[in-house]
């Protein structure tokens, strides 16, 4: 018997048809996956991340975010906890390469972090104007990547202050609009500020470009099917589906 | 391609064998040793970093994000696999009755491997990380290591078409096959995860079946080889049974490679439905296993005790069967909800490199590298018995830590309304249990590496002096190719 | 010490390597594999949503995720519809349909949008209009001409607005929704056609001529 060949063929065998049934399945049934419409005048979800918000998943991903924290909204209890409005679908994910969506929660999930509400967050806080909450969560956002246990002083998050660069304040200067400290000049120097860096303003950009709410097929928002029947008995205007979608925010949300 | 059976000719002695095997097998095995140790130091650094994070002033490289992918990579990659390929080839030679063939190209993919992953750990340190369990080295590392495996594949090919033994043992085709899927497997990461990224969430199929496959194809097989190996030569016993390990091979590679998906990920709900069967079949694959060791060992368990290196491979096999009982209960889809993204899931790769790989691996290098370095077999002495006790020690402690922190992510996590803080400071207990475990480990390690080295360097330089190492290792020249 | 006795474990010697014993694999494992196997089958019909790729956790089946969704209230071209009305006629019809008396007619109650055949409107929408116009007994002159669209619109979008027109609740509009294979023939046979229809031209065409 030649037992090579046996060997050979059995190994090939065995991990081919694994391969066929657990990898090359799914691409037949979820490879030609294209962006889910949306009512009009949306476009079509989800659509490219901006520029910014690209840089900024490379960011991610090269700090290793994903070793900490998640991008998977699952069906029981993580909407109950403000971490998106329905679960995560294939469709969520098109934009994105690499795509990164964690297996371990030692950070809150992120998949909806651009429409979370100060309330909801790890640590909650709320916010000190009516309109701006954008600016707010993303100065949150710088002081947590530069020193994560001033907001949550329980967090093992590492301290990312090496994305943040120190520049003087020239004089006739004022302080930039994200700088995060000030420090007075000692001895005669110019005082100094700890703005973001690029790499940082990346990051954040594409942290606030995250969001996972807009509906789907395979995961309707809750009482989205009675809340229509109801509504096609009344006089209200006709059709569509009665998801509660705000209005597209733009995503492109860092300062100049 | 006809086995070379049509005019058998007399099987080499091992210690003929061995003597053409040497330079190339002690030389990579010293070489894992040494990532070994990289790795557990890079693992405590990174943990330790994890538990007591740093205030301001840390560099970019000595986060957790990058330093634990890093010590991942370093020990599946830079030991467990190249301590494994090595093993094997040397197995496979032993039992095949033959020098092991072409090796120059265990050289060559030795160089390659190793420069893969050095290129690999300092690439993820400096923010090329993939991202992806146990595929975190970039391009430029994973590439060059693919090439070694390559050329490991072709030298196991090659011994085992020269065989001169009629009967082909387990070891010898769990080693083959395995080699095999490693090759295959890289590629798929090479060319899938790294070259040609799928659309949307397939690279999460493609990575998790990877990762899942690197463990139960790969490392299984790696590791079973040498428990099939060493078990019967430190015993004294015959293998109970080759129709058991044959059992354990095929669930193993029908069933065992379609494990790894989770309900809650953002796959089709049928992916994770065929995982959770896929985890529990194999718990037939377990039960051969445990009734072969132990109709092989007869039920007498006293003569391990003399012996470390039999002790710590025994444990690792005990380990393998206990991860794979876990994963079967982790696995039910009732518990699913609960247990996914904490510790008790994403402990896994972890688990099977410290618990598994670790103690089976390093019991086959005590025996193999005093053999091929000194002529005689690894000592019963103190300060192996040391290193065996830290290596299991920590393993028991690195698991009960982790699925102690776990644990009570899961219970603090299962019900939405309990803060999501309270999940980490329930989990710290357990992450510190774990980190002693992991000095443990470390220090076992370390102990170990520095031995291993040591005859290592021994052997060359007595070598390089002229001086008969030993009569009962041949050298080259005596060996008939 | 005493000596070992035989049933001790020892190494084995140096010149030797392991063997394979023969025993047969016992036949209540093997049976056990069959009974997994049975048991995988029944989880995969309760937990594997017949391997279809649309159903995730929690839903069980297809039919439980296509009960759970709203269904669409209205024909499927009304959503579209109304997208391209918002995009392109809504700035002179205006959002509620009424028109302004400077700029469009009114669409709300409209006797030419909820005629029993859309031919003339698909006309309208196809090559734009000018002139006076009565709606529902009120007659309207602009200043300005409708703008053709037949360059625009493709005969699906045209279907669907006037789908949207004629069946908006909220206008009070109720009529019968228009296909795009009603567009297609009118709009091959007003191809060559180059101006703007007025309300004389229009009302010579019969309802429900092609």
């Amino acid at each position: 018997m030649n037992h090579g060949a046996l060997i050979f063929l059995s190994a090939f065998v065995t991990i081919a048809f694994s391969w066929a049934g657990l990898v090359m399945t799914p691409q037949l049934q979820l490879g030609r996956l294209e962006p889910v419409p949306q009512p009009a005048p949306q476009p079509d979800y989800p659509t490219a991340r901006p520029g910014l918000a690209q840089q900024g998943l490379q960011v991610y991903r090269s700090m290793g975010c994903a070793e900490c924290h998640t991008q998977q909204v699952r069906p029981e209890g993580d909407v109950e906890r403000g971490w998106g409005q329905r679960r995560t679908v294939a469709q969520d994910y098109l934009a994105d390469r690499p795509l990164l969506v964690g297996s371990l929660r030692l950070g809150p999930d992120l998949a909806n972090f651009g429409v979370r509400e100060a309330g909801r967050f790890a640590v909650p806080w709320k916010y000190a104007t009516e309109t701006n909450h954008l600016e707010e969560t993303e100065a949150w956002l710088y002081r947590h990547l530069y020193q994560p246990r001033g907001q949550a002083p329980r967090s093992i998050m590492p301290s990312y202050a090496f994305l943040f660069e120190r520049r003087p304040i020239r004089p006739g200067q004022s302080a930039d609009a994200m700088a995060l400290r000030v420090e007075e000049g000692q001895g005669g120097r110019w005082p100094e500020q700890v703005v973001p860096g690029p790499k940082a303003r990346a990051l954040v950009a594409y942290l606030m470009s995250l969001r996972a709410d807009a509906p789907v097929f395979e995961a309707p928002l809750p009482g989205a099917a009675e809340a229509a029947a109801k509504q096609s008995a009344t006089n209200a205007p006709a059709g569509g589906t009665t998801n509660q979608v705000s209005a597209p925010i733009s995503t492109n949300t860092v300062s100049p | 391609m006809s086995d070379s059976l049509s005019t058998p000719r007399q099987p080499l002695n091992p210690a003929q064998v061995d003597g053409a095997s040497r330079w190339p097998v002690l030389w990579m095995l010293v070489k894992a040793a040494g990532w070994l140790a990289i790795g557990l130091g890079l693992s405590v650094w990174g943990w330790g970093r994890l538990l007591y994070p740093e205030e301001v002033g840390t560099a970019a490289w000595a986060t957790y994000g990058r330093l634990w992918p890093a010590a991942q990579h370093v020990l599946f990659y830079g030991f467990a696999t190249q301590a494994g390929a090595t093993l094997g080839l040397w197995m496979l030679a032993r039992l095949s009755g033959v020098a092991l063939q072409q090796r120059w190209l265990v050289f060559l993919g030795g160089i390659l491997w190793n420069l893969g992953v050095f290129l690999g750990v300092l690439g993820i340190l400096f923010g090329d990380g993939s991202g992806y369990v146990l595929w975190q080295a970039p391009l430029y590392g994973s590439g060059v290591m693919w090439a070694g495996v390559a050329a490991f594949c072709a030298s196991a090919w090659f011994t085992f078409q020269q065989r001169r033994r009629a009967e082909v043992y387990p070891s010898q085709w769990w080693t083959m096959a395995g080699l095999f899927w490693l090759f295959w497997l890289m590629s798929i990461g090479v060319v899938l995860l790294h070259c040609a990224p799928p659309r949307g969430v397939m690279q999460v199929v493609v990575s998790t079946w990877l990762a899942n496959n690197l463990l139960m194809l790969w490392l299984t097989s790696a590791g079973l080889a040498a428990l099939f190996y060493f078990v019967p030569r430190w015993s004294g016993r015959p293998l109970h049974s080759v129709a058991m390990s044959k059992m354990v091979f095929w669930v193993v590679a029908t069933v065992g490679t379609a494990g790894g998906f989770h309900f809650g990920m953002p796959v089709p709900r049928w992916l994770p439905a065929v995982s959770a069967v896929a985890d529990l079949m194999v718990l037939v694959a377990v039960l051969a296993l445990a009734l072969n060791i132990h109709r092989t060992m007869g039920g007498q368990y006293g003569g391990m005790w003399r012996q470390p290196g039999f002790l710590l491979t025994l444990f690792g096999a005990l380990m393998w069967m206990l991860v794979l009982v876990l994963q079967a209960v982790l696995s039910r889809p009732a518990l699913q909800d609960v247990v996914n993204l904490t510790f008790l899931t994403a402990g896994r790769s972890s688990l099977w490199l410290l618990g598994f790989a670790l103690p089976v691996m390093a019991g086959a290098m005590m025996y193999v590298v005093p053999r091929l370095a000194t002529g005689q077999e690894g000592c019963n002495c103190a300060k192996s018995r040391a290193v065996a006790a830290g290596l299991m020690i920590g393993a028991v402690l690195w698991m009960a830590g982790l699925l102690w922190a776990g644990n009570a992510q899961a219970n603090a996590l299962a019900d939405w309304r309990t803060p999501f803080m309270q999940s980490l400071a329930a989990a710290l207990p357990g992450m510190k249990l774990a980190g002693l475990g992991l000095l443990a480990i470390l220090v076992s390690g370390v102990v170990m590496t520095g031995a291993l080295i040591w005859m290592g360097c021994g052997a060359l330089w007595a070598t390089l002096r002229g001086t008969v190492v030993a009569d009962r290792v041949a050298t080259a020249e005596e060996v008939v190719a | 010490m005493r000596n070992p006795t035989p049933a001790e474990l020892r190494p084995l010697p140096e010149d030797s390597e392991p063997q394979a014993g023969t025993a047969p694999t016992p036949m209540w494992l093997v049976g056990l594999l069959g009974l997994l196997f049975y048991v995988a089958t029944m989880s995969l019909d309760k937990q594997a949503g017949r391997f279809n790729p649309r159903v995730y956790t929690p839903y069980a089946s297809f039919e439980k995720v296509e009960a759970a969704n709203p269904k669409p209230a209205t024909d499927p071209l009304f959503e579209k519809g109304r997208g391209v009305y918002l995009t392109y006629c809504a700035s002179c019809h205006q959002a509620d349909g009424l028109g302004s008396p400077i700029q469009a007619p009114p669409l709300a109650g409209s006797d030419w949008v909820l005629a029993e055949h859309p031919n003339r409107i698909i006309r309208i929408v196809l090559n734009g209009m000018a002139g006076p116009i009565t709606v529902s007994g009120k007659s309207y002159t602009f200043n300005n001409v409708m703008l053709p669209w037949k360059d625009t619109l493709n005969d699906e979008q045209i279907a669907a607005v006037l789908t949207y027109i004629r069946m908006n609740k909220a206008w009070g509009n109720q009529a019968s929704p228009v296909r795009p294979e009603q567009v297609a023939p009118i709009r091959k046979a007003t191809a060559g056609r180059d101006t703007n229809w007025t309300q004389e031209e229009l009302l010579k065409i019969a309802l429900g001529a092609e």
